[in-house]
């Protein structure tokens, strides 16, 4: 996981492209107060867990790290909480809690005796409608969610999309390199 | 004795009400020539820098990644229409409950009450009016006709452009006047393939790289702000940790405050200003503690009103008294009136499949720009005035989101460069002020600060419709002759308000029967009141108004102070 200190961030921005420029302190600033949501119920250690295998399917781990090694489900459940209206969050809710014996009467087998492609299977059917128009939905969600937690990682960002936050240049007409 | 004491503890030089963008200017003015300055700002304290609690933020920072939740959406069906009220500098914004409006007609009003106001969160872009958008209201016959040249304004320009610092290009052209420029953002490829066509086939019509308040390559004054080259990223409106764009924050605030001059209240609303029947001039304000909603009054020789254009005619329509019943130096009864803003409802957008072998790199805090070219020189469409237009081109890339698994995963993992580049447009039209377009107090209802309730009542009209259409054709046939496919064009029928550039109703003009102030921005009848913000605009042409608010502002203190000196304020 790569870990940048924002101090030494700008330590380094400042040194590298701004030669005289003040050093501000940043310690000093106060830290943003993001507002938690009131209405959504907590999420059972059992929801919980589904999420996460749910997640984990959708963008598995292998030598790169996925979903659920990269902290989405807490991003997932933080947007579902609080960026969603309170029936989708409850469709979703009952879609999860739904989602063991949903599996188990389609694929006909438990969760846990299943593989990567029969998990897979059964995903690409929710997407199609095939589960019912709520697990259509609920699957929608869930796998924007993840894509965007997944992108918008740290990991990702930084090492494959070479995120940087003050690039200090433009260039109009930069050659694309071939590979 | 201490009653007197007291009063005089409260007694400045200049008073300056609001510390945004033309309040800035008007502290670090005054401030410069030795006036001891009161700047009173009725939001809480934004510090340089200490109080930009984002900006140094990762997108994996933001636990909801910039968007705002169902509740903040909810309690917030105004503000969050801006493009600006994301989670990244929500905090810089009114929320709608903070200081309710009643729109008499659809009209959102976008503030930013804190030290710096929106100078914080503007859009910097600064381009300079031309004699030919003066000439404006007397040549079209609308409004009334503005009491001074550019060439009166020029100076000033010059003089604010050189210590905000202004990147772009010197064009040469009549309808946009060159400036004090730092170095020009560059055109991108498809942009440039653009402005090439654009020339070949017309003969009126520039496509240039926008004038932006960006430090591009920072000069001696700049670093003595503290303020450093801007490093192209593109989160503006969170503060810029290095002063890389202008804003009353990083520059003219902290520039007054050196000279010790300067006082800066914040959390000071200003109820209105009294008015002295004796000595036939305001002699101070009242204002409201927004904390304690206790009222003091501080007194000036000269008040600055810049409270942002509506405020300030909130605050002067509130500023009665037997004199001025219905305003302050409203004798015409005109003040609250001719409020006019910018038409941004139409955009065009379209692809373009050449130049594949190029993309675009780094960061640039600005676009291209079309200076406006109908109506320039005479009138010749079925509507009056005219446009001018952004001009972007860019190349992004995408990822195949289909799949699940390590095939989406994979996918996801290697973005791919898009097959065409992405090229957009959209309108910043004039719109005609007029007297049905205005601004009241309610009768019965105030505020927690005890300040009536503003009516907004500002709507479209036929011309802006007839604009729209214009915009949408000529874009159309400009795109398509430059080899854009797939045009799309829309019209967001956005309310007034949004575009954030609304101005008028405290008019200037050489006439006292149709004004409210001469050509130094001084009320025609309350001589040592003077306002520089949008709320002076006699029309509103089609630039990105904040530089001129900027070159009336440092105009107007020079002036106010030299009849000070002369003893006749």
């Amino acid at each position: 996981m790569t870990t940048i200190s924002r101090r030494e961030w700008v330590k380094g921005m400042t040194l590298a492209t701004l030669g005289t420029v003040a050093f501000y302190d940043l310690s000093a600033q106060a830290k943003p107060n993001f507002p938690v949501s009131k209405k959504a119920p907590a999420w059972t250690a059992k929801q919980e867990q589904i999420l996460n295998e749910w997640i984990g399917v959708i963008i598995p781990e292998s030598s790169i790290p996925g979903a659920v090694s990269l902290g989405v489900p807490k991003f997932v459940k933080t947007m579902l909480d609080d960026c969603y209206e309170l029936s989708a969050q409850e469709t979703f809710r009952q879609v999860l809690d739904a989602f063991p014996s949903s599996f188990e009467s389609y694929v006909k087998k438990a969760w846990s005796q299943a593989n990567q492609a029969e998990k897979e299977e059964f995903l690409f059917a929710m997407a199609k409608g095939n589960v019912g128009s709520g697990a259509q939905k609920a699957m929608s969600t869930l796998k924007g969610l993840t894509i965007q937690g997944y992108t918008t990682s740290e990991e990702i960002m930084v090492k494959y999309y070479n995120y940087v936050m003050a690039p200090g240049f433009f260039n109009g007409c930069a050659p694309v390199k071939k590979s | 004795m201490n009653y007197l004491t007291n009063a005089e503890k409260r007694t400045y030089g200049a008073i300056v009400i609001g510390s945004g963008m033309a309040g800035g200017w008007a502290a670090k003015e005054f401030c410069e020539k030795g006036i001891k300055t009161l700047v009173l700002e009725r939001g809480r304290k934004v510090t340089h820098n200490e109080d930009y609690p984002t900006t140094l933020m990762s997108p994996w920072e933001f636990p909801h990644r910039g968007r705002l939740t169902e509740e903040e959406l909810a309690e917030n069906p105004i503000i969050s229409k801006c493009y600006a009220f994301r989670e990244d500098a929500k905090h810089f914004f009114v929320k709608d409950k903070e200081h309710p409006y009643e729109q008499d007609k659809p009209f959102d009003w976008i503030r930013g009450y804190q030290v710096g106001g929106k100078s914080l969160l503007w859009a910097r872009q600064t381009q300079r009016w031309s004699q030919l958008d003066f000439d404006g209201p007397a040549r079209d016959g609308f409004a009334t006709p503005w009491p001074i040249t550019y060439k009166e304004l020029d100076p000033w320009y010059s003089h604010v452009e050189k210590f905000a610092g202004i990147s772009g290009n010197k064009d040469g052209l009549d309808a946009l006047p060159d400036g004090e420029f730092l170095p020009p953002h560059e055109l991108t490829c498809v942009e440039k393939h653009f402005q090439k066509e654009i020339k070949r086939l017309y003969n009126d019509r520039h496509v240039i790289i926008g004038r932006c308040a960006h430090l591009t390559e920072p000069k001696e004054i700049h670093y003595q702000q503290g303020r450093a080259q801007c490093l192209g990223r593109n989160l503006c409106q969170r503060g810029c940790p290095f002063g890389g764009y202008f804003s009353a924050n990083a520059s003219t605030l902290p520039w007054a405050a050196k000279t010790g001059n300067m006082t800066l209240r914040p959390d000071s609303v200003v109820h209105s200003i009294i008015y002295d029947e004796k000595k036939q001039k305001a002699v101070g304000v009242r204002v409201v503690d927004a904390h304690t909603k206790e009222m003091v009054e501080y007194y000036a020789k000269v008040i600055f009103v810049t409270a942002a254009a509506l405020n300030t005619n909130l605050i002067l329509l509130n500023s009665t008294s037997h004199r001025f019943p219905n305003g302050l130096g409203n004798d015409s009864g005109l003040l609250g009136t001719h409020i006019a803003f910018h038409n941004y409802r139409a955009s065009i957008s379209a692809d373009y499949e050449g130049y594949l072998d190029y993309k675009t790199e780094g960061g640039r805090p600005n676009s291209g720009y079309i200076p406006r070219f109908r109506n320039l020189y005479k009138q010749e469409t079925n509507f009056l005035r005219g446009y001018a237009a952004g001009m972007n081109a860019g190349r992004g890339s995408s990822t195949d989101r289909e799949g699940l698994g390590e095939s989406l995963k994979n996918s996801l993992l290697n973005p791919k460069m898009n097959q065409m580049w992405y090229a957009g447009s959209h309108m910043m039209g004039e719109t005609i002020p007029k007297e049905s377009n205005k601004v009241t107090l309610d009768k019965l209802k105030k505020d927690e600060n005890g300040m009536p309730i503003l009516h907004v009542n500002v709507a479209y009209d036929d011309n802006d419709d007839k604009m729209v259409q214009d915009f949408i054709d000529q874009f159309t046939e400009m795109y398509t002759k430059a080899g854009f496919k797939n045009i799309r064009h829309r019209d967001t029928k956005q309310a007034p308000g949004l575009d954030i550039h609304e101005m008028g109703g405290v008019r200037m003009g050489a006439d006292p029967k149709t004004s409210l102030l001469n050509k130094w921005n001084q009320m025609h009848h309350v001589k040592n009141v003077f306002v520089t913000d949008g709320a002076c605009m006699t029309s509103t042409s089609t630039q990105n108004p904040s530089l001129t608010y900027m070159a009336f502002t440092a105009r107007a203190v020079d002036y106010a102070v030299k009849e000070m000196k002369k003893g006749n304020l």
